[in-house]
């Protein structure tokens, strides 16, 4: 796998919208990353941070996932859009400031530019939300 | 061991996700049924029937036999094809990266 610094480059999100931190794994269809909610975390507000962040930051990890395949020369980089979500189970109501996050995702299904991943987050190895996403990937239907 | 579904067994299962997972009506869902006309789905609906399907086959659906698929019929007989090769030890398809 290329290192953590050269996937999160080669995704699309930039500044206050990359919520990751760091691509702990990428390991057949799966990947794990990490996100530390730090008090200017873009969704912070009085010091807590709604779970439904939890499908952004599967999106996010779906997206790492997808930039950890492409060549560490291509661009651009990964372009692709969260479809949605027909399941989201979130078991808190917020998060905190200062909490590390692990977001585990595995693609399940992919023809053509559509794919599901199933999706666990994980908050001092408790698991905090779990569900599933679509995603389509490819410059021309970012392009539209 | 358990007895594999028979295709009348496939044909319920099919509509029990097709009208659990898009509230559509049973009695309308006919083996003759196109999925993107008669019942109005589409191709992001097809992926959730696809990853629900793998939890009755067992096995990752083939992208490409899929992507072929048209109507109810033809689902049964994917279903039906998939449980043969999960019988017969066939190895899964790779999950393909989206492109």
């Amino acid at each position: 796998m290329s290192s953590s610094s050269d996937v999160l480059a080669r995704m699309p999100h930039r500044g206050p919208m990359l919520f990751l931190d760091e691509v702990l794994e990428v390991s057949g269809s799966k990947a794990r990353t990490r996100t530390v909610l730090r008090d200017d975390f873009i969704l912070a507000k009085d010091g807590k941070v709604s779970s439904l962040v939890s499908i952004e930051l599967f999106a996010q990890a779906a997206a790492a996932y997808m930039a950890s395949k492409t060549s560490p020369t291509e661009r651009p980089t990964v372009q692709g859009a969260l479809l949605g979500s027909r399941s989201l189970d979130t078991f808190v109501d917020a998060f905190d400031v200062g909490d590390e996050l692990i977001a585990e995702v595995e693609q399940v299904f992919g023809a053509g530019a559509l794919a599901q991943f199933k999706c666990a987050l994980f908050r001092a190895g408790q698991k905090v939300a779990e569900g599933n996403i679509n995603v389509v990937s490819g410059s021309d239907v970012v392009r539209g | 061991m358990a007895q594999r579904l028979d295709r009348d067994q496939i044909f319920k299962k099919v509509v029990e996700i097709l009208s659990d997972s898009f509230e559509l009506e049973p009695s309308n869902i006919k083996l003759e049924s196109t999925l993107y006309e008669d019942l109005d789905l589409d191709s992001i609906d097809a992926v959730d029937i696809f990853v629900q399907l793998r939890d009755l086959t067992g096995r990752r659906p083939d992208p490409e036999k899929a992507k072929q698929i048209r109507t109810v019929e033809e689902l049964v007989s994917f279903v039906e094809s998939e449980l043969e090769a999960a019988e017969r030890g066939e190895p899964e398809p790779e999950t393909p990266m989206p492109t």
